[in-house]
């Protein structure tokens, strides 16, 4: 459990703001920092992994406090056992993708950490090449690889993937909910994409000037536009099939493939992969007993 | 997806049912929830709230006379259509909005729909959804 109650004035593009916060996070816990930009969810990362000062509160993980303004605790940024993954890649030029990992190796520590990681990324073709003959989405894995070395217990992730194309970015999605739970790591990402948030996040805590707009799941948080449905699914659209004016939406929920009529208004915003929310009035559904 | 805009001005409440009266400007459309003044903030008279209702739920009439149970009636003129092989698409002018209705090919010729054809658009009361108004 990460316990983080802090505050810290920040100097805004709107003059002076006080970021203040309270949250909690559970161990193995996904969540996502939501918010315009300049509402402190970058701070709150620096924050806590001892990059930036908080001028007020405490911080525990698992009970062991990292910080404690009150009683002058402040555990160093590489005492807290935290990876921090930002958009910029950061990888050393001058080194191979391998070198880069290396690197990152604590002094005595078990190399088989590198092979591991090489393969769980797919770069063990890669494994020789320097930063600049990769892709940006290459460079993003190397960069995650990376930050995982150290087996962190806490992953953070500042938009690491805003600046890869879209396909890239689904891909890396993929990758980070893997090591997310091969690692059984808590994971904090910044993120503006509501589709990338539903896909990722068990938890979404929205910031709004330095304080805690709204927090919950993603379904509490992102949809509850449509107050009265009583019959609320959130599914993955797998296809989009067009019939005349009529669309036909087939999406994965849970395990049951369903199919949607939609307008053509409708799917303009949508596309395959995207979470969508299903309503549909109570009154509708037929009940019937399945006798096996 | 249609939308309307309105305001609510009548609630009756059941049990965990209520009928939801919204004005959408002179007009009076009706809605049955699960819900209650006291499991939903939103349920207060006088509250802006949207009205949502899926385009292959809009029965249309023309010169219609008789009685009919469907509660929500609301006068129209045609602003345009698409043909399909079953299916109709019919764009409607509501006061200073528009929705759509989706009927079949065999019923839209029937009706012999036309451009700037009065008729009336019904929407039975359990089709409604609420949504909040921001």
């Amino acid at each position: 459990m990460i316990v983080f109650k802090i505050q810290k004035k920040l100097q805004s593009a709107s003059g002076e703001m006080l970021l203040n916060l309270d949250f909690e996070i559970k161990e193995n816990e996904f969540v996502t920092l939501y918010g315009a930009s300049g509402s402190g969810k970058t701070t709150t990362l620096r924050i806590l992994s001892g990059l930036s000062e908080a001028d007020k509160g405490i911080i525990t993980i698992h009970n062991e406090t990292w910080l404690d303004t009150d009683k002058k605790i402040q555990l160093p940024p590489q005492k807290r056992k935290i990876a921090y993954v930002f958009q910029d890649y950061a990888l050393f030029p001058n080194m191979s993708v391998r070198e880069n990992l290396s690197y990152a190796l604590e002094k005595g520590q078990d190399k088989t950490i590198i092979e591991e990681l090489l393969a769980l990324m797919e770069l063990e073709q890669l494994q020789h090449q320097k930063p600049a003959q990769l892709s940006g989405g290459q460079k993003q894995r190397v960069a995650l690889a990376r930050a995982l070395v150290r087996k962190p217990d806490i992953l953070l992730l500042d938009e690491p993937l805003s600046a890869v194309d879209h396909e890239m970015r689904l891909k890396l999605q993929d990758y980070i909910i893997q090591v997310h739970h091969k690692y059984k790591l808590t994971t904090i990402l910044v993120s503006h994409d509501i589709a990338e948030i539903y896909k990722m996040s068990d938890k979404v805590i929205v910031l709004e000037n330095g304080n805690i707009s709204k927090q919950g799941t993603p379904e509490q948080v992102f949809s509850s536009r449509l107050v009265s449905g009583k019959f609320q699914f959130v599914g993955e659209i797998l296809k989009i099939e067009k019939e005349n004016f009529i669309y036909i939406v087939v999406v994965l929920i849970g395990n049951n493939v369903v199919k949607i009529i939609a307008m053509e208004e409708e799917i303009k915003d949508l596309n395959i992969g995207n979470k969508v929310l299903i309503a549909s009035k109570a009154f509708n559904p037929i009940i019937t007993k399945i006798d096996l | 997806m249609n939308l309307l805009t309105g305001e609510i001005i009548a609630i009756k409440t059941e049990g965990s049912l209520s009928l939801v009266k919204v004005m959408v400007q002179d007009c009076a459309i009706t809605s049955i929830v699960i819900e209650t003044p006291e499991t939903a903030t939103y349920l207060r008279i006088d509250n802006k709230i949207k009205i949502v209702f899926k385009e292959t739920e809009v029965v249309l009439a023309k010169a219609f006379s008789g009685a009919i149970s469907l509660q929500n009636k609301l006068d129209c003129n045609v602003h345009s259509f698409e043909k399909g092989k079953l299916l109709c698409k019919i764009i409607l002018n509501f006061q200073n909005t528009k929705f759509a209705s989706v009927i079949t090919r065999n019923a839209f010729d029937q009706l012999d729909i036309k451009e700037n054809d009065l008729v009336q658009a019904m929407i039975k009361t359990n089709e409604i959804s609420l949504a909040t108004h921001d």
